[in-house]
């Protein structure tokens, strides 16, 4: 049983990693708006050079 | 503009040929074509083009007739010199997010923004202006981030670019200082991020447990999960249940037992008995069922707090005020902030702008529209050397002013602070979650007492534990739910059909209603006159000409209707005028004798009644027809007060003469309640209506739109605003209805009522669930795995009745169509 305890620990490692990341994109802004990205990512990307989608200043 | 006047329905087959590529609309009188596509305006056809132009041609196939018509609001065209005050310096630092040498970023509020086009357009605008780094939309609020080339372009270009796309941001006096974004959403994520994280894993960690094993494993006695449960319910008992101690604590302070304060108790009951059975008595403990208990708990809250971002429910009157005003100093115009101008200016009001201070008129005619203001709809005519005040909308032509006083000393601002002393404090319910708690939280520790004494006499061992299971078990977490679920979703209900409240405790306010009152214009009438319609035979061109003669001289709003209706030069003048405020007008014009007005004023005979306004024309005593005007009432206003009727007391109050009393009177009176109308009210009077009535026991709700009834909605139980549009301005609510969704009224009214039904059961339902574990308490056996079952069964179960039951009785009031 005492493999048991190891694969404990393992996982809540592996979770608490999620956790953190979770909690940096909170920080970092990525869910105060949830309404603009879903609409945003069906547009068209287009394809002469100017990358419209990609280089935005998101803060 | 005037082509923007919808045609009625019997000719819609002809309008789907002819709609506007651009905004949608009809094309009327002043459409424009370019070969392949139709416009209802060259406004239209200019964005059209310049769209084109840069390759945005994307634009008309994300969305349906995407675009906003480019000149709705004051400005008729763009003229960028209007923006000038923005490259001031004290201006423009106020509206940057930040500046630095070569990069600046501005965050504009865009109410028109309304579809997928309009984000990608925006996002797009550095096709059209190389100087635009990068732009951000943000759909909910309806704002606009844009990072530029501060240095290349001045903002009064950038926000010009704008302007003429149709997407002309809001600088309003109150925009200028601008909010931080509010963040308490994110303490609120993380909470229930980190909860849920404990919540999970410490249930899993109990399983062992829940299925009979003592001891997993070798290291510490096997007791090794138990200890890192403890570790993990850390995080929650101090970080996530933070807000039920402050909340407990700040009700405490000011002598009120609200419903944090039994969670508050349970919550730390629960984790010093767990604690103290983990360390002391080599036991389980109940962190399980701690941890499930704030995670719901916290989710109850995130649902409860239901926002309105692209709402200002709090706008003051500086909202109402331009942020630049035109002044002219030896012959020359400049554009300076409001807030610089002083007496003595002399300033260039342009039809359709709004008077910014008290004023004396210099140069011109002024025909000034004050139904913002005083609620009055019939325009005021006034010449130079008349004073006018700040507020009004010239409608007529251009005008030269000179302020008299500051615009913070005006009568608008000075009503504003006088409301804001008489209404310091309006009666509310409290909510019904802390009504039952005053009576919940001392029934529960007297329980505990109780059961402490009888344990004592009995069996001294389980003192302790009988006491503490008692307020661990009724500890109200499914009490707690129940509301803001119930609430949450009627809430979000009510958003769909058009009601936004500002938050969901007003649903309770709303269901305590006995008396409503309405204000007229704005509210129960439209405040925009509809395109009138000929009925007779066709006039010729000289017969127009003749009327338009004659409506010239009035200042009726119909006649204003008519004359832009006519829209025809016409060189002729009207001698002897003569008007009569609610019969008509007559004039000789061209030595004809022309009438224009009731059919008992040019002598036809009368109709049968039918909805709308028939003005008639009659030339030479000869009725030759009539034009029909829409009625100016909402749609279903009759259905809607006969059933409103019912249950509530109705009031009208309103800031117009007493012309439209039978009219009103036969909406309003009826046998079943009484009601009252009241005419030639100024905000004062509607405001000390309120009070008064609130004062005789009346729960009083206010319906109103303009800032005339800013009082009266500030005082009143809940206040409610009717818009056209949720971007045009108005006052500080409890909430915003829909012009749209004001048929829906009763129906919403009704439904709040009902949701305080399912609030009212679920409490109920949550009360059999702790009676239930009280069983168990008092007889002091009451195990972590009952307990650990028997709360998130409660909860979820209340839950799910609160939002079900919510969202039936919505159904049934045919809200969510």
């Amino acid at each position: 049983m005492n493999v048991i305890v190891l694969l404990v620990v393992c996982s809540l490692i592996v979770a608490l990693g999620f956790l953190l990341c979770f909690l940096k994109a909170l920080k970092q802004g990525q869910f105060d708006d949830l309404d603009t990205p879903p609409i945003r990512m069906l547009f068209e990307s287009e394809s002469d050079g100017t990358n419209s989608s990609n280089d935005r200043g998101e803060k | 503009m005037k082509a923007m006047a919808k045609q009625t329905l019997n000719n819609k087959s002809l309008a789907e040929e002819n709609i506007c590529i651009h905004c949608g609309d009809l094309c009327g009188t002043k459409k424009v074509s370019d070969g392949e596509a139709l416009f209802c305006c060259a406004g239209c056809h200019t964005v059209y083009t310049l769209l084109h132009q840069s390759g945005l041609g994307t634009y008309y196939t994300l969305d349906d007739k995407p675009g906003v018509k480019p000149g709705v609001r004051p400005g008729p065209k763009v003229d960028q010199s209007r923006f000038d005050y923005l490259d001031k310096p004290s201006v423009r630092e106020r509206l940057l997010d930040f500046d630095n040498s070569d990069m600046g970023r501005i965050t504009f509020s865009i109410p028109q923004i309304h579809c997928s086009s309009c984000i990608w357009l925006l996002e797009n605008l550095f096709k059209i202006e190389p100087r635009v780094h990068s732009t951000v939309v943000n759909f909910q609020k309806r704002r606009v981030s844009i990072m530029f080339d501060s240095q290349a372009l001045a903002l009064s270009e950038l926000v010009a670019v704008l302007a003429s796309l149709g997407y002309e941001p809001e600088l309003m006096m109150s925009s200028l200082d601008s909010d931080r974004p509010d963040k308490s959403f994110r303490t609120l994520y993380a909470q229930i991020a980190i909860s849920g994280f404990c919540f999970g894993n410490v249930m899993l960690l109990s399983f062992p447990h829940y299925l009979g094993l003592e001891s997993v494993g070798e290291l510490w006695d096997g007791r090794f999960f138990d200890y890192l449960k403890a570790l993990l319910s850390l995080p929650v008992i101090f970080f996530g249940a933070m807000n039920f101690y402050l909340s407990a604590w700040r009700g405490l302070k000011h002598r009120q037992i609200n419903m944090d304060l039994p969670i508050a108790i349970g919550i730390v009951v629960l984790s010093l008995r767990s604690f103290y059975e983990i360390f002391i008595e080599s036991s389980p403990g109940y962190l399980d069922s701690l941890c499930a208990l704030v995670f719901l708990l916290l989710l109850g809250r995130l649902f409860q707090k239901k926002t309105y971002d692209w709402i200002a429910f709090d706008r003051d009157y500086r909202a109402y005020l331009p942020v630049a005003v035109t002044k002219i100093s030896d012959g020359q115009e400049s554009t300076i902030p409001l807030e610089d101008s002083k007496p003595g200016d002399r300033l260039l009001i342009r039809g359709q702008e709004i008077i910014p201070a008290d004023s004396v008129i210099i140069k011109g005619q002024a025909l000034i529209n004050y139904a913002f203001v005083t609620g009055e709809s019939d325009p005021v005519r006034a010449v130079s050397g008349d004073r006018i005040y700040a507020g009004g909308r010239q409608i007529g032509e251009a005008l030269e002013i000179e302020i008299t006083s500051e615009p913070s000393r005006s009568y608008l601002f000075q009503l504003w602070e006088e409301i804001e002393q008489v209404v310091t404090n309006r009666s509310t319910v409290s909510s019904i979650a802390n009504r039952v708690s005053k009576y919940f939280t001392p029934t529960v520790i007297g329980l505990a007492l109780l059961s402490a004494i009888y344990w004592w006499f009995y069996n001294p061992d389980l003192i302790w534990a009988a006491a503490s299971s008692v307020l661990i078990v009724a500890c109200p977490c499914a009490l707690a739910l129940s509301s803001p679920f119930a609430l949450g979703s009627a809430q979000r209900l009510m958003g769909k059909a058009g009601v936004y409240l500002r938050d969901s405790a007003v649903i309770e306010q709303m269901a305590s209603l006995t008396t409503l009152v309405f204000d007229k214009t704005g509210t129960i009438t439209r405040s925009t006159i509809e395109e009138p319609q000929w009925h007779g035979p066709t006039l010729t061109a000289q017969q127009k000409s003749y009327v338009l003669a004659l409506v010239r001289q009035s200042i009726h709003p119909l006649s204003v209707a008519l004359r832009q209706h006519l829209d025809c030069e016409s060189d002729l003048t009207a001698i002897e005028f003569l008007e009569e405020l609610g019969k008509g007008t007559q004039a000789t014009v061209d030595n004809h004798k022309i009438r224009v007005g009731s059919p008992a004023w040019v002598g036809a005979s009368e109709l049968p009644e039918g909805i709308g306004m028939r003005v008639y024309v009659a030339i030479d005593d000869q009725v030759t027809g009539y034009y029909l005007f829409d009625s100016r009432h909402r749609p279903g206003l009759a259905e809607l007060l006969k059933s409103l009727r019912k249950y509530y007391k109705l009031v009208l109050l309103s800031g117009d003469n007493e012309s439209e009393r039978s009219n009103m009177s036969k909406l309003f009176e009826k046998e079943e309640k009484e009601s009252e109308l009241l005419f030639n009210q100024s905000p004062y009077d509607k405001l000390n209506k309120i009070v008064s009535l609130e004062q005789d026991g009346e729960a009083v709700g206010m319906i109103g739109d303009g800032l005339n009834d800013a009082g009266a909605l500030k005082a009143a139980r809940i206040g409610l605003t009717i818009v056209e549009e949720s971007s045009s301005f108005s006052p500080a609510s409890d909430g915003v209805v829909d012009a749209r969704s004001f048929e829906l009224l009763p129906n919403i009214l009704i439904f709040s009522r009902d949701t305080m039904k399912v609030i009212k059961a679920s409490i109920a339902l949550s009360f059999v669930y702790n009676l239930v574990g009280l069983g168990f308490a008092i007889q002091g056996n009451l195990s972590p795995l009952i307990a650990a079952i028997l709360m998130p069964i409660s909860s979820v179960s209340v839950v799910l009745f609160a939002t079900v039951a919510t969202r039936y009785y919505a159904r049934v009031r045919g809200l969510n169509s």
